[in-house]
């Protein structure tokens, strides 16, 4: 298991540290309504990967955002943030298909915590909340694998408006939705 | 690689839980997107549909390959399909399909017209991969309450029940019996339980509700535009379409009639409200075509999610060419039954002179004639032409004391107008017959033979017509 962020290669550049933060309340605020969370990824022959990930956390500079993943079912992730560290990841509210993407680049990947768990378990009531609206049985979403978890740790170089509709694909300033 | 088929996840295809698309542009930036939809096109190929022109589209023109990412939405099960985009369609079947789809949800969120199909991008299914174990192993009684809900009680065996309506459809004697005869036999063979089947009105531009079941009394002359809603859109583009369990957005659109209600008495409660379920999960409905010409909607919904299954579209499709022949073939054989050369003159009676008994009920009835419609004790009966055909079967009564009537004396009558070829008259016949059977028992339309029926009183009646039902301004 990989505990260091591994040496990526470089990619294109990241908001600056003196720029204006990518992340913002507003995502914070969708991600506290209960989100259903995609990790995107991609191997060195550019084929891509995904998984389900089960809880998120906005770091208070809204320049740094962790995802975090079941560790069972994340080998071939891994694999490519060890590679590459592009990652994107999709924010969505099932029942109404609020969305965002981040996109970023791997800064650390490591075991989560007692602490992450912690954060992981109410990103995970939500997610079964959100199914339950959709007409999935809440006892089947609980039994999404989700723990022991892998932290991914970004750098947030862009966030990107992702609800269906005119306006989908629109890079948000500021990540306000 | 895993033991599925395409087939074999068609509940993913139910569109329940959002499919993750991954893709890749050609710097190497992954992309993950949501989608609401992917449809089944072969054994081989999914398709997708597109409204914009997004990121995804742009990946896939650099990178044609992506990873899909399917939830089954009763047991959540996660399938991950490796994919290759071959092509995006414009045009065709498919296309037409998905955008016919697309047009349903458009007119149930009113964005009809600005929402609507750029493109079916199609996939080629390179790998259905090995399921990931996304469960954790869950306790006994968690997993009973999570069973799907049982099928039908009976042994399924499509071509049994095929066989079965075939002969319930050879032996109807009539429109009337023929509804009655194969909404029951798909009750009872397959747990179909809520039904309609709509015919086109004169105007050809609405749908009215010829037979229900599973709704109790009332529904019957209930309208639906063409194009609009689910059975309208079925209408009009002719395809059947099967739609699964929505959001809230997407319920079940109850089409009835976007008719802007004019102030006064004369539009009020003229609407019936069209048969459904509040908490529709599933609906299914197809189009009745024979002989080039769509001669009705059949249509089904349940309260259960996933009620109908994709074989069960297949399924009724079959059934729904063979049911739209024998409603075809009945009247056109109603058609070529009522006009006899030596037909017998109808019978008359004497009508009773007895004063009407307590038991006996009365109704009053006004006909509007600027919009030809009928109504009994302030309530609205019927319009078009079967009002106009109980209007003149009113009269003929009234005047010539006669209680039988040709097919053939209806369609010679002008002011009814029929059209000269393919009037549905037996459709609107049986219109008729069964908004009296709900409204006004004791008015009843009995056949009695080929090309002719009865009109049976066991009431008294008081007749009025009017020009319109405006409110007359005090002179």
């Amino acid at each position: 298991m990989v505990d260091r962020s591994p040496s990526a290669p470089p990619g294109p550049a990241l908001s600056s540290p003196e720029g204006p933060p990518p992340l913002s309340e507003d995502i914070v605020e969708l991600i506290a309504s209960g989100v259903a969370v995609s990790v995107g990824t991609r191997d060195e022959r550019l084929q891509p990967e995904a998984m389900l990930g089960i809880g998120v956390r906005v770091h208070p500079d809204f320049r740094t955002f962790t995802v975090y993943v079941p560790e069972a079912l994340a080998a071939a992730t891994v694999k490519n943030l060890q590679h590459n560290g592009e990652i994107a990841v999709a924010l969505a509210r099932p029942h109404d298909h609020k969305s965002v993407q981040i996109k970023g680049r791997l800064r650390e990947l490591r075991r989560a915590t007692e602490a992450d768990r912690d954060i992981q378990a109410v990103g995970r009531s939500a997610l079964v909340e959100q199914f339950a609206g959709i007409g999935i049985p809440r006892p089947m979403t609980r039994r999404l694998v989700w723990w022991p978890s892998l932290a991914i740790e970004i750098d947030v170089r862009h966030v990107y408006q992702q609800t269906p509709g005119p306006g989908a694909g629109e890079l948000l300033a500021r990540g306000g939705l | 690689m895993s033991g599925h088929t395409l087939e074999s996840l068609w509940r993913c295809f139910d569109g329940v839980v959002p499919t993750l698309l991954s893709t890749c542009d050609k710097s190497g930036i992954p992309n993950v997107s949501l989608l609401s939809n992917v449809s089944y096109v072969d054994s081989k190929h999914v398709a997708v549909s597109r409204q914009f022109f997004n990121k995804t589209t742009k990946n896939l023109l650099e990178n044609p390959d992506c990873l899909a990412v399917m939830w089954d939405p009763v047991d959540l099960g996660m399938h991950r399909l490796r994919l290759r985009f071959v092509r995006s369609e414009t045009e065709g079947p498919l296309f037409d399909s998905m955008a016919t789809r697309i047009q349903v949800i458009a007119s149930h969120v009113g964005m009809q017209g600005i929402f609507r199909l750029v493109a079916a991008d199609v996939f080629e299914v390179v790998a259905i991969e090995e399921d990931p174990a996304v469960h954790d192993p869950a306790p006994v009684e968690e997993l009973e309450i999570l069973q799907p809900e049982p099928g039908p009680t009976e042994e399924r065996s499509e071509l049994w029940v095929l066989h079965r309506l075939q002969n319930e459809m050879r032996g109807a004697p009539n429109l009337d019996c023929l509804f009655e005869k194969v909404l029951g036999t798909l009750e009872e063979t397959l747990g179909f339980e809520h039904s309609l089947v709509l015919v086109p009105d004169e105007s050809g531009k609405r749908l009215v509700t010829i037979a229900s079941r599973g709704y109790g009394q009332g529904g019957v002359g209930a309208e639906v535009p063409f194009g609009e809603g689910l059975l309208g859109i079925v209408a009009e583009k002719r395809k059947s379409l099967r739609l699964c369990p929505m959001d809230s957005a997407l319920r079940y659109g109850r089409a009835v009639r976007g008719r802007a209600v004019d102030q006064g008495a004369r539009d009020l409660g003229r609407e019936i409200p069209l048969p459904g379920l509040q908490s529709a999960q599933s609906q299914l409905a197809m189009p009745l075509v024979a002989g080039g010409e769509l001669v009705g909607v059949l249509a089904f919904e349940s309260p259960r999610a996933h009620a109908f299954e994709a074989w069960h579209q297949v399924f009724l499709d079959l059934l729904a060419d063979r049911f739209a022949h024998a409603v075809a073939d009945m009247l056109e054989a109603n058609d070529s039954a009522s006009a006899p050369d030596h037909e017998p003159p109808p019978r008359s009676i004497s009508l009773p002179e007895v004063p009407a008994t307590p038991t006996r009920p009365s109704y009053s009835l006004c006909f509007y004639k600027n919009d030809d419609c009928i109504f009994v004790d302030g309530s609205y009966l019927v319009r078009g032409v079967p009002a106009r055909i109980l209007w003149r079967l009113l009269n003929v009564v009234e005047r010539e004391s006669r209680d039988e009537f040709t097919n053939r004396e209806l369609r010679l009558d002008p002011w009814l107008g029929l059209p000269p070829i393919r009037d549905n008259l037996e459709s609107r016949l049986v219109l008729l017959r069964r908004r009296l059977a709900e409204r006004c028992p004791e008015m009843k339309l009995t056949p009695r033979g080929r090309g002719r029926f009865g009109l049976e009183l066991d009431c008294t009646l008081s007749r009025v017509e009017r020009a319109s039902a405006s409110i007359e301004p005090p002179s």
